[in-house]
């Protein structure tokens, strides 16, 4: 089996190779030009910290579009005798890659591909890997039964993250979303939630400093810990450049949590992909995780 | 028509786009305000005609398979999606003819109206897809003489159907655009007559698309459809012959009917509020091999779910000085604050401000526990929904507020609020006017003192050092922000050698200072 996911994963480039993953880039555009980019590139996190230059400059009109049926048929084609299993970010949140999808599945059935809408979005669709990784380490699944668990895991796989900079979301066509954390304080940052199987963006208010926003995702998590009656939690954390030490903090709150509370708990910090930038903006840090398997 | 005189006019197509296409960017509102309509079409089409242009084959198979295969590879975000799939659709029909006529052009843009409607898994009307049935609708009506006529037909079909498309999608005619992925698709017809005319490119005037924004539109108006239902079937035919009159029964029972009728099958997509009559019409075709219904009021619904929860839920701030307003309105500007001074607010004047606001849930910061038993008579007093949030004290009340997100319901906010709340700690510094004891602490008269949770934790005759001594007593280390809050008996100037001490014994801390103008105590910190 090969398990094809898109590059909205927030997995860095090690790790995708470690995993054995087949990545499909989403497309990233520059004032009308499409950005070379991609998941893999040499140097890459020079790149990276070149594209949030350029992004930092609001000129630069930076915007992403969706999967295009020409990439899931290159994809498919490199694994064509083989079962594919494939992981999307919500396609709720990116009508044209469910469209392109849809029509490959429809006029492409020589593939044997099965797949799995993850009903969410930044490090939320590859920590749902992660934990079905985790779960069938040492065994020999069958397509189906890591289906299956991917299904099982996807209404617990929550979405959580801080913005320092409300223009990029509004810039991507997030009026609403940006509208309701605005404030005019300096220094504030908007946290923003997923809805757990569907991938829907939620604000959850503001904070004034970062160590204020990992409290706050810390009493949700424990909550929500503690509403499922779970002592099992997948956490995978994304930042970019100059924004490690916020992830570097919430761990330090997990990791007393997890001691406090008897959790058995699996993180872990990766560089977040060029795909959630145009929209996020320069500086955010997020973490997708799983409660319970 | 010649393949040459084809060619030319997609090269023209393409010309009037590129010169035009910021206007559709522009323009962009659905499905997502995102300023890239122009750019997806320009990056689906451009490639296509580029590809066409360095191909030495001059006959209709091998240009329009050209065309159709980069537009599919190249195909862009949701506009382009749809342009390539109704692109994909009109070059089957042309490469089965080998030809264009006026006839063959009708029945292209009927293809490539039914696959591209078949292709998105919500197809909305006032889109590009309305252009496209309007267009193949107006074709089959109207005989032209020649291929230039029936485009210029189509052009004119495809404007007006532009020009109607906000009373169509509701989210056009709040933003007063009209769709800018139809009005991208009249360009490009709009260059191909022009090259095939003779006319020179024209720069579009964007205004012309744009009217004045229905911001009072009734959204619930706006979302009712005549047809609820998306139908579409694929049926096996049995060899019966198909009704000549089932696509009028079809428009009859619903709309947006695009219908396919070849030897083998028959595919349907319909809105209709009865699918099952529809079903039950096309199974004596045949076998049913697909089958899709679903409910496109719920999506509308959810769609405008956000317009509908806006201004649901206010917030009321009971404040104890004017510094505290725009203290408040920095963190959330729709906020309602009601200042009181040396006395605490009566009933009457919280019901009289509440009953003013427009909103019909309202969350109510105390912000004094001695106020809670008058917003409790309110609450008895007013129809409107009360929730009263139970922050002690005014620094309580400015973290809380960063946990309201006022399109959330009022339980969902209550519960951010308070975890809002949880994080922050306040200190309150006084200055005696009698020798007395607070919490078994003796404070003599005329000397400052520091509260924190009930208890004096630190006391002198001078003030400077009570707030620093104050600050280093309170776990600063989990600190990152410390806000002092002064009143009227504070010089502001008299703070400023204080925090630059306490900012070079604690380096990562931030602290800022503001008129917070409260009564009773000389200095409010608080401490995130």
């Amino acid at each position: 089996m090969k398990i094809i996911i898109d590059s909205t994963c927030q997995l860095e480039p090690e790790r995708v190779k470690e995993l054995g993953l087949t990545i499909i880039d989403m497309p990233v555009y520059m004032n009308g030009e499409e950005y070379p980019q991609s998941w893999d590139m040499p140097n890459w996190r020079e790149e990276k910290e070149k594209f949030i230059s350029l992004m930092r400059d609001k000129n630069n009109k930076i915007t992403t579009v969706g999967a295009s049926e020409a990439q899931f048929i290159e994809a498919f084609e490199k694994h064509k005798d083989e079962e594919i299993l494939l992981i999307t970010q919500a396609l709720r949140n990116t009508k044209a890659t469910a469209d392109a999808l849809h029509a490959v599945l429809k006029d492409h059935p020589e593939y044997d591909v099965k797949a799995f809408d993850s009903r969410s979005l930044v490090s939320g669709v590859g920590v749902q890997l992660l934990a079905m990784l985790n779960e069938t380490k040492g065994k020999n699944p069958t397509r189906d039964e890591c289906y299956d668990i991917l299904e099982k895991n996807c209404e617990n796989a929550h979405v959580m993250g801080a913005l320092y900079d409300l223009f990029y979301l509004h810039r991507g066509g997030r009026v609403g979303l940006a509208q309701a954390v605005m404030g005019t304080a300096m220094g504030i940052m908007p946290l923003l939630s997923a809805v757990p199987g569907s991938g829907e963006i939620k604000a959850m208010g503001k904070a004034r400093n970062y160590k204020q926003a990992c409290a706050r995702f810390l009493t949700t998590i424990t909550e929500q810990m503690e509403e499922k009656n779970s002592k099992k939690l997948t956490l995978a954390m994304s930042y970019v450049g100059g924004h490690d030490k916020e992830c570097h903090y919430m761990k330090k709150l997990l990791d007393k949590a997890a001691e406090e509370n008897g959790w058995d708990f699996y993180f872990e910090l990766n560089y977040s992909n060029f795909a959630h930038m145009p929209h996020l903006g320069p500086d955010y840090f997020e973490m997708g995780y799983v409660i319970g398997t | 028509m010649k393949i040459s005189r084809f060619i030319s006019a997609l090269e023209g197509g393409l010309d009037y786009f590129k010169a035009n296409y910021h206007t559709i960017d522009n323009l962009n509102v659905f499905p997502v305000p995102d300023g890239d309509t122009g750019v997806n079409m320009l990056l689906t089409f451009q490639p296509a005609i580029e590809a066409i242009h360095q191909n030495q084959n001059r006959d209709y198979e091998s240009i329009l398979k050209t065309l159709k295969d980069v537009c599919t590879m190249n195909s862009r975000g949701n506009s382009g999606f749809i342009l390539s799939r109704f692109i994909s659709g009109f070059s089957d029909v042309v490469l089965k003819y080998g030809d264009i006529t006026p006839d063959i052009l009708t029945e292209a843009f009927s293809h490539g109206h039914f696959v591209s409607k078949t292709s998105v898994s919500t197809p909305r009307e006032g889109t590009m897809l309305s252009v496209f049935e309007t267009i193949a609708k107006t074709m089959k009506e109207v005989t032209s003489e020649t291929v230039l006529d029936h485009i210029k037909l189509a052009i004119q079909a495809g404007r007006d159907e532009v020009f109607i498309s906000p009373e169509k999608l509701p989210v056009l005619k709040k933003a007063g655009v009209v769709d800018s992925g139809a009005l991208g698709f009249v360009f490009i017809l709009e260059g191909m007559k022009r090259r095939m005319s003779g006319e020179e490119v024209k720069i579009e005037n964007e205004s012309e698309y744009r009217f004045e924004a229905d911001e009072d539109s009734n959204l619930e108006e706006l979302m009712e459809i005549s047809h609820r239902y998306c139908t579409e079937l694929t049926i096996r035919r049995n060899g019966d012959d198909v009704k000549d009159d089932l696509e009028a029964y079809l428009n009859d029972i619903g709309d947006s009917v695009a219908l396919l009728v070849n030897d083998d099958i028959v595919k349907l997509h319909v809105h209709t509020n009865t699918p099952d009559e529809v079903i039950e019409e096309l199974s004596s075709y045949g076998v049913i091999e697909n089958k899709k219904i679903e409910d496109m009021q719920k999506q509308i619904e959810e769609e405008f779910a956000r317009f509908r929860h806006e201004n649901e839920i206010g917030v009321l701030a009971l404040v104890p000085g004017e510094g505290f307003r725009s203290i408040l309105h920095d963190f959330e500007p729709d906020l309602d604050v009601l200042v009181y001074g040396k006395n605490l607010p009566k009933t009457g004047d919280i019901l009289n401000h509440i009953n003013q606001m427009p909103y019909e849930v309202i969350i109510v910061l105390a912000n004094d526990k001695n106020i809670i038993p008058a917003v409790q008579l309110v609450k008895n007093e007013t129809t409107k929904h009360i929730e009263i949030f139970p922050s002690k004290n005014v620094i309580q009340g400015v973290a809380a507020i960063m946990g309201f997100v006022k399109n959330l319901t009022w339980e969902e906010n209550l519960s951010q609020m308070t975890s809002s709340m949880d994080l922050v700690d306040s200190i309150s510094i006084y200055k005696s006017i009698k020798n007395s004891k607070f919490a078994g602490i003796e404070i003599p008269v005329d000397h400052y003192f520091a509260v924190m949770n009930g208890n004096v934790i630190s006391v002198n005759k001078e003030f400077d050092p009570v707030v620093i001594s104050s600050v280093r007593e309170s776990d600063p280390d989990e600190r990152m922000t410390i806000s002092f809050y002064y009143n009227d008996h504070v010089d502001p100037e008299d703070l400023k050698p204080i925090a630059a001490q306490l900012e070079e014994e604690f380096e990562d801390i931030e602290f800022e200072t503001r008129y917070g103008g409260q009564h009773t105590a000389l200095l409010l910190i608080g401490l995130e």
